[in-house]
């Protein structure tokens, strides 16, 4: 019962990474709010946020499910635990429908590479037609980032993934190579009309970055406790704009993390 | 792999009803003038194989629950073959129409297995077998290990009912789903 009502930070050594990356995902929600999550660190994420500071968001998972009360922590976004509770369940179609209309306000995502524009790549690594790799695909990816207010993506920090341009351009950031002509136009010159906003935010192991709202270009908000802006710079493959930076990532306190342990996760599906 | 495998074997000459011409092509919007579309031409399948909960002796089909794309995929193909958890009345199934989801006449045959979604999950009848998934996926990694998986799971069973009995009552009965909850308790899933 006392780490239930400890509202004090954490000290680094404290928590998992996985911790901290779930209460800056956390961070990240509205209260009232309708969010699109995938399987893994997002359902962490907007559940915390549900228990703590936005009791009235909703989630949205892609196989069906609209504002499920899971007792239990869903395995993936077609787990039955999704549909306990919900407000309705149907199918893909319908709750990319909603997206398309314009009812989601924020989705989290996930990427293999992301560049200073925030263009994310989950499609190959190399030339698209001699492939080094060929990663999962787009998913949904390109569809929810396109058609959500804001879009959060959670990544690994490695300097390889962190790239000057993606070999791949697979869900649009905030400058695109515009399609056939190869110019380099803003997302809101590619969207005209339907243009809703973009991502807003990258998280990481190591930091939290955001985008200029004139230029889209990516700077560092704030860096992980435990770690330098240097340190993030390092594991950067382009010139990263430091001079933003407001300080450290607000750690998890006692409290979150007796949630997403006791409450959210005791099972151990993905805070092992 | 290539950008488009159909194209590289010249198998995009309009020759084949199934196959469309093109991947994709551009239009624009001239309903709301919102600019350029892309056309993304729908897929024409010979079957769908679908597994359900719930079917009617005439085939009315009935699925409980997240429906993912189940009917598109129904209503897309030219032969439908439901496999179903139970078979019941058709009379039963239409007592509340509003919950089936596709007629009996779109359908061309019904299969009663039970825990024939085995090992992934149905939702109200029981859960997905992640440790059965994670064994095939370890097994299965070179041509020597799925051959020998195959043996073990697909060649070496002589029908469905032996395949449930190799995988044992307590395996099935700890897959459950809870009458409730719609899923099983009792299954362990994390590292805890």
């Amino acid at each position: 019962m006392e780490a239930l009502n400890n509202h004090n930070y954490a000290k680094p050594g404290e928590y998992k990474v996985i911790e901290y990356l779930a209460v800056a995902g956390a961070r990240e929600v509205q209260d009232g709010e309708v969010v699109f999550a995938g399987t893994g660190l997002p359902m962490l994420a907007v559940t915390l946020a549900q228990k703590t500071e936005a009791p009235k968001a909703s989630i949205i998972y892609e196989a069906g499910s609209a504002d499920g009360r899971p007792v239990d922590l869903p395995a993936s976004v077609g787990d039955a635990r999704c549909e306990y509770q919900a407000s309705v369940v149907s199918g893909l179609f319908d709750v990319f429908n909603q997206l398309q209309r314009g009812s989601v306000d924020l989705a989290f995502l996930g990427g293999a590479e992301v560049d200073k524009y925030g263009n994310v790549n989950t499609t190959v690594i190399g030339d698209y037609k001699n492939p080094k790799v060929r990663l999962t695909g787009s998913g949904g990816n390109p569809d929810i980032n396109s058609l959500a207010r804001r879009t959060v993506f959670i990544m690994n920090q490695e300097k390889r993934r962190f790239k000057e341009a993606v070999d791949y351009i697979t869900s649009p950031g905030w400058r695109i190579k515009n399609w056939p002509s190869g110019e380099w136009i803003s997302r809101q010159e590619a969207y005209g009309k339907n243009f809703r906003g973009g991502p807003v935010a990258v998280i990481t192991n190591m930091a939290v970055f955001r985008f200029d709202e004139e230029t889209g270009e990516m700077y560092l908000h704030t860096v992980h406790a435990g770690f330098t802006a240097k340190d993030v710079q390092d594991n950067v493959g382009f010139e990263l704009d430091v001079s933003r930076c407001i300080g450290e990532t607000t750690p998890p306190t006692y409290h979150e993390l007796y949630l997403l342990n006791q409450v959210i996760d005791p099972e151990g599906l993905f805070i092992a | 792999p290539k950008y488009d495998m159909l194209a590289a074997h010249n198998l995009r000459d309009g020759n084949n009803p199934v196959i469309p011409q093109k991947k994709f092509d551009f239009a624009q919007d001239t309903f709301y003038g919102e600019g350029q579309l892309i056309h993304v031409p729908a897929a024409r399948p010979d079957v769908c194989i679908a597994h359900v909960q719930q079917v009617g002796e005439d085939g009315t089909v009935k699925v409980i629950g997240q429906r993912y794309s189940d009917a598109e995929a129904m209503k897309a193909a030219k032969t439908l073959i439901v496999v179903a958890e139970e078979v019941v009345p058709e009379h039963v199934i239409r007592q509340d129409p509003g919950a089936n989801l596709i007629p009996h006449y779109l359908v061309d045959a019904i299969v009663e297995v039970p825990w024939g979604a085995h090992p992934t999950g149905c939702y109200g009848f029981y859960e997905v077998d992640g440790a059965f998934i994670r064994e095939f996926y370890n097994r299965t990694k070179t041509q020597e290990g799925f051959d020998e998986w195959a043996q073990e799971w697909i060649f070496g069973v002589k029908d469905f009912n032996e395949y449930l009995e190799k995988l044992g009552f307590n395996r099935l009965d700890i897959l459950r789903a809870n009458s409730a909850t719609k899923y099983s308790n009792r299954v362990k899933r994390g590292a805890v």
